[in-house]
């Protein structure tokens, strides 16, 4: 890996090749993941 | 086999128990708060984290806190892996993690399964071994033992409307239990030769004049909780068969030992916590019995070895060695493989993919029973009394009484909310195992041909939805489409049973506890515990027997017709 000037440090530099969307992406997955099981906590009192 | 095996294997397992019985009484005892010795430091925690750890949670509150906190370590780990590059205590300089990678490992390591679609000596800084993998198997391991406690609670009265406070038992199960445990196994470990170090990797030259790099790092201490919490996450890719993190067989023991006294010692536990040790035994007579089962069948099975490589002329007598290693020997590798997926650890300490067929169906059908034999630390024992309510349910059916567990009354809506948690695994299992089957993207994947390269695939999905970690081999998962997959797999396996599981600890808990009568079903006796191992084999064994027919059953008929794969 290339040493890091911190001055000129920019995010998808910092994260790689990869489209920093795909982060979002994948963290939107898992975020929202959790936000259904909390949902589902509150459809399980229904049962 | 040999009768020196079994006498390994009886050692092991004797040590185990010995330790597991003053084991629960000390974890009932953190259960309760009667364990201080560490106040001063449990404050200094609740202080920074503005808790109080007499507030009770009703099993809802205890939830969301427990998804809260999952969500939390989900978002840092990811973190952590991404931004490895620039972060400290990296001295081979890896690069972040890609983000499919990063959000398996991630996931893995939140929901205590550990699967690794990685090799770590060559991918992980140290920063990320410690600060993020060992730190989750902590988190992940004191979250399924503080939802086992607050379960356990809600059979111990009646018309109780919290079930604890959810911060305050992960704190005291970190504090009290996995952390002094983690210590004196870790020190033991560094004795039998585990390297725990920061140095760079060392640079070697072979006797043949090659230069080769000998990886290194904090090991032992990593290793020490990756089996107490029945984590299973190696340092380096080969696992417990790596000769610096499985350096002997008595290391190997220790591990054996090391992931199978929690899980033990939690079913006894929930004897003391109930006020009726009996029902612990019976728990813990059925899981026993399931892992010397697996174990004697692994050890039957490969002892036997492999009849294409007798054809040829290889020597019985060592059975099937291929994918072990000679210092483990038969009798360690069958215990280590029995315990390691009944256990939901996934360690390994051999490969299974070069198991014979019945060998390597074991693991398999051992983590699709429902990881509770004796099950991951905490998940093991919810599990367990999930099928428990099941067998109860049956039972009654079967005289024309009210089920009843332990004064509490089992209604249909703990019926229900049992089915939704069981019917997670099959659903996640078999639904993502098809769909793979037939999409080339994930047909890639696969290495093998045949009936074993559905094995690796259905092993993979089992392995991931289940909890355990470990991998059966000739799989390449580091796919986008495995790993996105594999870790939804994970996630639903874990919390969309927890959510249902705690739903009934509340309908329970609010229940008042009605005293035995002549006509309560005794659930502490031998009967009861031959029908709850029955519930366990049907409900978890039946839904998975075609997809296994087609796998190594397939295969081990087709080996002995002098086919291979």
């Amino acid at each position: 890996m290339e040493p890091l000037r911190t001055g000129r440090l920019r995010l998808p530099r910092l994260l790689g090749r990869e489209p920093p969307m795909l982060d979002l992406l994948l963290l939107a997955l898992g975020v929202g993941f959790f936000g259904l099981m909390a949902a589902y906590a509150f459809g399980c009192e229904q049962v | 086999m040999t009768s020196l095996g079994w006498a390994q294997i009886a050692l092991v397992l004797a040590a185990i128990l010995a330790a597991a019985i003053p084991l629960a009484r000390y974890i009932a005892a953190v259960a309760a708060g009667r364990v201080t010795f560490l106040a001063p430091v449990e404050r200094a925690f609740y202080a920074a984290g503005g808790i109080d750890p007499a507030r009770g949670m009703g099993w809802r509150g205890y939830t969301l806190a427990m998804l809260a906190a999952n969500a939390a370590g989900f978002l840092l780990l990811y973190a952590l892996l991404r931004l490895q590059g620039v972060l400290p205590f990296n001295p081979q300089g890896f690069d972040g993690i890609p983000p499919f990678l990063a959000f398996n490992t991630a996931i893995s390591f939140v929901t205590n399964t550990n699967w690794q679609a990685y090799s770590g000596e060559a991918a992980m800084s140290y920063l990320s071994q410690m600060a993020g993998l060992t730190v989750q198997n902590f988190l992940s391991a004191a979250t399924g033992m503080a939802l086992a406690l607050a379960f356990c609670r809600a059979f111990a009265a009646g018309g109780l409307r919290d079930l604890g406070n959810f911060w305050a038992d992960l704190v005291r199960v970190t504090l009290y239990i996995l952390l002094p445990l983690a210590l004196v196994v870790g020190v033991a470990f560094v004795a039998m030769g585990m390297p725990q170090t920061f140095a760079r990797y060392a640079e070697a030259t072979t006797l043949e004049g090659a230069a080769q790099t000998v990886p290194l790092g904090p090991v032992a201490f990593q290793v020490a909780i990756k089996h107490l919490g029945t984590n299973g996450g190696g340092f380096f890719g080969t696992n417990s068969a790596h000769p610096f993190e499985g350096p002997s067989a008595l290391a190997t023991a220790l591990q054996i030992w090391s992931h199978q006294v929690i899980p033990f010692a939690m079913a006894l536990a929930f004897g003391h916590i109930v006020g009726d040790r009996r029902q612990g035994w019976a728990l813990l007579a059925v899981m026993l019995a399931f892992v010397l089962g697996g174990t004697w069948i692994v050890y039957a099975a490969e002892a036997a070895g492999n009849p294409l490589h007798i054809a040829l002329g290889v020597d019985p007598a060592a059975g099937n060695m291929e994918g072990k290693e000679v210092r483990f020997g038969q009798a360690l590798v069958a215990l280590f493989t029995a315990t390691t997926t009944g256990a939901s650890n996934g360690a390994v300490n051999a490969m299974f993919d070069s198991f014979t067929p019945l060998g390597g169906l074991v693991p398999l059908f051992l983590i699709q029973l429902g990881e509770v034999l004796p099950g991951g630390v905490g998940a093991g024992l919810y599990g367990m009394i999930v099928f428990v309510l099941l067998a109860v349910f049956v039972a009654g059916l079967m005289v024309g009484r009210t089920p009843e567990y332990l004064g509490k009354k089992v209604q249909a809506r703990e019926i229900k909310l049992a089915m939704l948690a069981v019917l997670v695994l099959p659903a996640v299992i078999l639904g993502f195992t098809a769909v793979s089957l037939v999409l080339p993207v994930a047909v890639a994947s696969i290495q093998d041909q045949g009936p074993h390269g559905l094995s690796e695939m259905l092993y993979a999905y089992s392995s991931a939805a289940g909890n355990n970690g470990s991998a059966f081999g000739g799989l390449t998962a580091d796919t986008p489409w495995m790993n996105t997959t594999l870790g939804i797999a994970m996630a639903l396996g874990r919390f969309a049973y927890i959510v249902p599981m705690m739903a009934i600890a509340g309908s329970i808990a609010a229940k008042p506890k009605l005293a035995a009568s002549t006509g309560t079903f005794p659930t502490h006796g031998p009967l009861f515990a031959g029908l709850l191992a029955g519930v366990i084999l049907i409900l978890g064994g039946l839904q998975f027997m075609p997809a296994l027919a087609l796998g190594p059953i397939a295969e081990h008929f087709l080996l002995f017709a002098g086919k291979t794969f």
